[in-house]
C-alpha cells in the first residue's frame, strides 16, 4: 500500500477541461463585446447616414479622409508581420498542454544555468504560472491575439503607436519572464539557437511602430535600423566564431556531438511531420561530420551581411539582406525546427522576426512613402469644424470598432490574470488535477472517543456546532504528515474569523508511536501548539483501529526501516455531524501543490460553515 | 460504515517553515554513544576533514552483538534504509531486528546497557524530532518512546546514564548533558559542558557518551584542542580528563567505551590533509593514558565505520578518496594491522565465532557476511532485506 507523490501530467484532463472551459467563457465575453461594438457601429452609421441626408449630402463619407497618407512600406511590413506573428503566437497558446506544460517545458529550461538574478526573475514567472495555470494560460492567448488584431487593424496614427507600445510592453514581459532574456545569460548562447531571443525583436518592432509617423517618411530611419542590425550581426558572427565554444567541431572530445549537431539531433526526435524531421536529422548528421564547414558558412554570412548592412551601399545592403534571408530561413528549418515543433511550441522562434525587422529597415530606406493624399480641405460647416459624421469614413469607423474589440480581447486576458497574480496561494485546480475533485457526501460521521494532545477526552459529538476538518496523521512520518499539518494550519489562517467556527482534527495513524507525548512532540515541532482550534487525537490501539476502520483508513506497519503506510484523506464534517466532503490529502509534490490543497480545503470548509 | 481509503502517498515537500538551522544541523548530526559512539558529519570545519565517524557500527551487550548498516540505494537519502542486525552471543547467524514504525533514512544510533538496547532514529526529511525505540528482548519487540519536551528534540548524543538505573544521558547543542528516565521520559538532571571545555578547546559537539557505575564520560569534537576532549561528570559539572596534545588541533573522539575503570577512545586528529586515528586507553578512569601507534588515513579518505569488539579489539573501515575499494584495520593492543583487502561493500568489520574476523557487506537489499579464513574471505551468510524502495520519497 505504498503511495507515491505525483505531479499531474501536462495533458491532465481536469486541467485541460478547465482551460477549454475558461477559454470558451472568455470567448463568449469577447463575442458579447463584439456584438455591442457591431451594434454601436451600426447605430453610428445610421446616424451618420441620416445626418448626411438631412444636410443634403448624397452619401456618407466613404473615401480616405482628409490628410490621410499611404502607409510606409517598411512600417506596413513590420506592422502586418508582427501582427500575424502575435496571432500565431496566441493560437499556439491554445495548445491543451500549455497550463501545466509551459513552466516545465519552456520557462524553467529558459532560466536554467542563468545567473542568480536572472533565475530569480524567471522563477517569478514560473511561480505565478504554476500557482494560477488556467488564468495564466488563457491570459496569454487573449493578450497575444488581441495584440495581433490591434496591429493588423491600425495602420496609422495613435492607434498604431498604442499598439506598438503595447506590443513592446508585452514583448518585454515575455523576454524577461518567459525567455530569461533570450539566452543572453545562458551558457553557450548562439544566434542559431535564438539569441537574443524572439521577444526582444517584438520589443524592437513595437518601439519602431510607436515612433511618430514623420520618422517613417524619410529614409533615415531605415538606414539607422539597417546599421544597427548590421552591428548586431557582426557581433553574432564574432560570438559564433569565438574559439572554444564548440561550434567549430561537429564532434567534441570523447565522441560527444557538438552543440549544433546535438541540438539538431534533439529537434529531429520531437513530434513533427516526417519531411521536417528528415531534413533536421540530415542536417544534424551533416553538421556532425562537417562542423567546421557549417560554422564557417554561418560566420561568413553573418559577418558579411552585417558589414553589408553597415556599409550603406544599396547593392551591398540588398545582397546582405538576401544572404541573411537565406541563412535565416535555412536555420529556421533545420536548426529551430520552424520554432513550433521542437517541444512545446510557443512562437515561430527568432528567424522570422529577424527577417521582418531587416526587411522592414530595407524598405523604410529604399521606399519612402508617397505624398499624403490630397483630399478635400478639412471640411467646414458654417465656418465651424465639420461634425464627426461628416468626416469619419466607413473604413475608419470599422477600424475603430476593431481596435476597440482588440483592446477588449487584451483586457479579457490581462485583467483576470492581473487580479489573480496578486492573490496569495495557488488555485485549487492544481490539487484537483492530481487527486480528483472533492467527493460530496451526505453521511453521518462515525463517532469516536479519543484523547487530545493535552490528555483530555474528545468525542465527535463534543464538537457539534462546529465544522470539523478531520484527517489522519502519523506523528513520526518523515514526509507527508508534517506537510498536511502545515496545510491545516495555513487553511486556518486563510479562514480568518471563520476559523473560529472550525475545528481542525487529526487522528494518529501509527499503531506504535501513538502516545500523547509523541503527539505533543509532533505539535511542538510543527508549531501547532499555538493553534487554538487544533486537536491531535490518540487513544488505545483498539480505539484507534476502530476509528481507522470507521473512516476507511488503512494503516500498515512496513518492515526494514520504512515508515508506516496509511491512507491520506480529509473529511469535512458539518456542525450537525454530517460528512459533507472528502478530499484526498495527497497534494501534488512541491509548494504549489501544497498551496493549492490548502486553498481547496479552506474553500470547502468555508462553503460548509453556516452563514 | 466502511469505505475504501485512498492509497497512502508519501512524496511531498514541506511548503512552509523551512527547518530551523539548528534542526538542519542536528538532522545530519545525531551521534550516539554508548559503550561508544558514532557520528554523522556536520556542516562544520570538522566535517570538511572527515574526522567524524559514520553511523555504521557494531555494539556488544550481555546477550550478543548488534550491527547498524545502511542498505538500499546509498546514493539517495530517501532510498537509503538503515538496518539493525543482531547476533546472539555464541551464535553464528545475524537476524534483522530493525525497529518498526519510523522511516530510518536518516540513520540509526544505538546505545545499550545490560540486556537493554535503545535505538534513536536520526530525523530525516520533514521529521524534526528524534523518536526512540527500546528493547529488552534482543530486538524481538520494541517499545516506542520520545524524549521529553524540555530537551532538544534532536540531541547530539545519547548514552546510558551512570548508576545502572534506567536512564539515558542526552546532550543538546553540544553543551548540556541531561539524564532522562527511560520509561517515564522525564528529565532527572542536567550538567553543563561548556565551562569544562573553556581553555582547552572550542567544543563543536558532543559525539560520544558512555557511563560506568559512577560517572558519565563524554567525547567531543573540538577545534583548537590542547587536550583530547574526553570529559567526566563531576557533581553538576564536567572536567576534562583527556591527555594533553603536543599542539592545538582539530580532534574528534569518534567512539568511547567504559568498562569499570577502563576507558577506551578512538580519536581522530587532523594532520595536514590527512587524518590520523589512534586508540587511547586508560585503566584508571582517565588519570593516565596510553596512546596507540597512529593509523594514518590517506588524504580525503572517508571513514565507513569504527567498531569496538571483544578483548578491546577495535576495527576501522575507510574508503580512500578514489575508487570504491574499502580498506580496514584492526587494533588490539597498541599497533594497527591493516586488512589490505576487504570484500566489496563492507560496512563494518567485527569479530565472529571463534574470534574470526567477519565483514558485513551490503549491496542494495542484500547483506553478505564474510569470514576471514586463513587469509581468504569466505561468504558464510547471504540474506535479503525487504526494503520498501520509494516509500520515503
Amino acid at each position: 500500500m505504498t503511495g507515491m507523490g505525483h505531479a499531474p501530467r501536462d495533458d491532465n484532463p481536469i486541467i485541460v477541461s478547465a482551460f477549454h472551459h475558461a477559454l470558451l467563457e472568455q470567448f463568449l465575453a469577447i463575442l458579447f463585446v463584439g456584438v455591442l461594438i457591431a451594434v454601436a457601429w451600426n447605430v453610428m452609421r445610421t446616424v451618420q447616414y441620416r445626418r448626411s441626408v438631412r444636410a443634403g449630402e448624397s452619401a456618407v463619407v466613404s473615401g480616405p479622409s482628409a490628410g490621410s497618407a499611404v502607409e510606409a512600406a517598411g512600417h506596413r511590413v513590420l506592422r502586418v508581420g508582427f501582427g500575424l506573428l502575435w496571432l500565431v503566437d496566441g493560437i499556439l497558446q491554445l495548445q491543451a498542454d500549455m497550463p501545466l506544460g509551459l513552466p516545465a517545458n519552456v520557462l524553467q529550461p529558459a532560466g536554467a544555468g542563468t545567473p542568480g538574478w536572472v533565475a530569480r526573475l524567471s522563477a517569478i514567472g514560473v511561480s505565478i504560472w504554476q500557482r494560477h495555470p488556467i488564468p495564466a494560460a488563457t491570459s496569454v492567448v487573449w493578450i497575444q491575439i488581441g495584440l495581433g488584431i490591434m496591429l493588423l487593424v491600425a495602420p496609422r496614427g495613435r492607434w498604431t503607436q498604442a499598439a506598438g507600445l503595447a506590443s513592446a510592453a508585452w514583448g518585454l514581459v515575455v523576454w524577461v519572464f518567459g525567455e530569461a532574456f533570450g539566452g543572453l545569460f545562458s551558457p553557450g548562447p548562439s544566434w542559431l539557437f535564438g539569441l537574443p531571443g524572439a521577444a526582444v525583436l517584438y520589443i524592437v518592432a513595437g518601439l519602431l511602430l510607436a515612433l511618430p509617423e514623420r520618422l517613417w517618411a524619410t529614409p533615415r530611419l531605415g538606414r539607422r535600423l539597417l546599421f544597427g542590425s548590421g552591428i548586431c550581426f557582426i557581433g553574432m558572427a564574432v560570438l559564433q566564431a569565438w574559439p572554444g565554444r564548440g561550434f567549430w567541431q561537429g564532434h567534441l572530445a570523447g565522441h560527444a556531438l557538438g552543440p549544433l549537431a546535438q541540438m539538431a539531433g534533439q529537434m529531429a526526435t520531437t513530434p513533427q511531420p516526417t519531411s521536417i524531421s528528415s531534413a533536421v536529422a540530415a542536417f544534424g548528421r551533416f553538421e556532425a561530420s562537417q562542423g567546421f564547414l557549417v560554422n564557417l558558412v554561418v560566420v561568413i554570412v553573418l559577418a558579411g551581411s552585417g558589414a553589408a548592412l553597415v556599409s550603406g551601399r544599396r547593392p551591398f545592403v540588398l545582397g546582405g539582406v538576401l544572404a541573411l534571408g537565406t541563412l535565416s530561413l535555412a536555420t529556421w528549418l533545420v536548426v529551430q525546427d520552424l520554432g513550433v515543433f521542437g517541444g512545446t511550441g510557443t512562437d515561430p522562434n527568432s528567424m522570422l522576426p529577424t527577417l521582418l525587422v531587416v526587411v522592414s529597415g530595407y524598405l523604410a530606406w529604399v521606399r519612402v512613402p508617397a505624398e499624403a493624399v490630397q483630399g478635400a480641405e478639412a471640411p467646414t460647416f458654417d465656418g465651424r469644424p465639420e461634425p464627426w459624421w461628416a468626416v469619419v469614413t466607413t473604413r475608419s469607423l470599422t477600424r475603430i470598432g476593431l481596435g476597440v474589440l482588440a483592446i477588449a480581447v487584451v483586457m479579457v486576458g490581462a485583467l483576470p490574470m492581473a487580479v489573480t497574480a496578486l492573490r496569495a496561494g495557488a488555485d485549487p485546480i492544481v490539487a484537483e488535477a492530481t487527486d480528483g475533485t472533492p467527493s460530496y457526501l451526505d453521511l453521518h460521521a462515525p463517532g469516536f472517543s479519543l484523547v487530545d494532545q493535552h490528555g483530555q477526552m474528545v468525542t465527535l459529538s463534543s464538537l457539534r456546532g462546529k465544522v470539523v476538518a478531520l484527517t489522519f496523521l502519523d506523528p513520526v512520518c518523515t514526509t507527508d504528515c508534517p506537510l498536511i499539518a502545515q496545510e491545516f494550519r495555513i487553511a486556518d489562517q486563510m479562514l480568518g474569523a471563520t476559523g473560529r467556527r472550525v475545528e481542525f482534527v487529526a487522528v494518529v495513524a501509527n499503531p506504535l508511536y501513538n502516545s500523547v507525548s509523541t503527539v505533543d512532540a509532533f505539535d511542538q515541532e510543527e508549531g501547532l501548539v499555538k493553534v487554538p482550534n487544533w486537536l491531535y487525537l490518540t487513544g488505545s490501539l483498539d480505539a484507534l483501529r476502530q476509528v481507522w476502520d470507521d473512516y476507511g483508513i488503512q494503516v500498515a506497519t512496513e518492515p526494514a526501516g520504512a515508515m508506516v503506510a496509511h491512507g491520506e484523506v480529509t473529511y469535512v464534517i458539518d456542525p450537525a455531524g454530517i460528512e459533507r466532503v472528502v478530499l484526498d490529502s495527497n497534494a501534488p509534490a512541491g509548494s504549489v501543490g501544497h498551496q493549492s490543497f490548502t486553498t481547496l480545503l479552506s474553500q470547502q470548509i468555508r462553503s460548509i460553515v453556516p452563514r | 460504515m466502511r469505505r475504501s481509503a485512498t492509497e497512502c502517498h508519501w512524496r511531498r515537500r514541506r511548503p512552509v517553515h523551512p527547518p530551523a538551522p539548528r534542526t538542519c544541523a542536528s538532522v545530519a548530526v545525531l551521534v550516539v554513544a554508548t559503550l561508544g559512539l558514532v557520528g554523522e558529519p556536520t556542516p562544520s570545519a570538522a566535517v570538511a576533514l572527515s574526522t567524524s565517524a559514520p553511523l555504521s557500527t557494531t555494539m556488544s551487550t550481555a546477550t550478543g552483538t548488534w550491527a547498524v548498516l545502511p542498505m538500499g540505494d546509498l546514493g539517495q537519502v530517501a532510498n537509503t534504509f538503515w538496518q539493525l542486525f543482531y547476533r546472539p552471543a555464541g551464535g553464528a547467524r545475524w537476524s534483522l531486528v530493525t525497529p518498526p514504525g519510523v522511516a530510518d533514512n536518516g540513520g540509526l544510533v544505538l546505545t545499550g546497557r545490560g540486556t537493554s538496547v535503545t535505538v534513536a532514529f536520526v530525523p530525516s526529511q520533514d521529521l524534526r524530532f528524534t523518536p526512540l525505540a527500546w528493547s529488552s528482548d534482543d530486538g524481538a519487540d520494541w517499545s516506542p518512546a520520545v524524549l521529553p519536551a524540555a530537551i532538544d528534540p534532536v540531541p547530539d548524543a545519547l548514552g546510558p546514564a551512570p548508576g545502572g538505573a534506567s536512564q539515558w544521558a542526552v546532550t543538546a547543542s553540544g553543551t548540556r548533558v541531561t539524564r532522562v528516565a527511560e520509561t517515564a521520559g522525564t528529565v532527572v538532571t542536567t550538567a553543563a559542558l561548556e565551562q569544562a571545555s573553556a581553555g582547552s578547546c572550542r567544543t563543536v559537539r558532543v559525539d560520544a557518551l558512555a557511563g560506568n557505575g559512577t560517572s558519565t564520560f563524554a567525547g567531543a569534537t573540538c577545534l583548537g584542542a590542547r587536550r583530547v576532549p574526553v570529559f567526566e561528570t563531576v557533581g553538576d559539572g564536567w572536567r576534562v580528563v583527556g591527555p594533553k596534545l603536543p599542539s592545538p588541533s582539530l580532534v574528534s573522539v569518534l567512539r568511547l567505551t567504559v568498562t569499570g575503570d577502563a576507558l577506551q577512545a578512538v580519536v581522530a586528529r587532523s594532520s595536514g590533509a590527512s587524518i590520523v586515528v589512534r586508540l587511547l586507553s586508560s585503566n584508571d578512569s582517565g588519570a593516565t593514558w596510553t596512546w596507540s601507534a597512529p593509523l594514518r588515513l590517506p588524504p580525503a579518505a572517508t571513514l565507513v565505520s569504527v567498531s569496538p569488539g571483544p578483548g578491546a579489539r577495535w576495527t576501522v573501515v575507510w574508503r580512500p578518496a578514489a575508487g570504491s575499494t574499502r580498506l580496514g584495520a584492526i587494533i588490539s593492543g597498541s599497533k594497527w594491522s591493516t586488512v589490505t583487502t576487504v570484500p566489496p561493500g563492507t560496512q563494518v568489520l567485527t569479530t565472529g565465532a571463534g574470534t574470526k574476523l567477519e565483514a558485513l557487506a551490503t549491496k542494495g537489499s542484500r547483506l553478505t557476511v564474510w569470514q576471514l579464513n586463513v587469509g581468504h574471505w569466505v561468504s558464510v551468510l547471504t540474506t535479503t532485506v525487504p526494503i520498501q524502495y520509494g516509500s520515503s520519497s
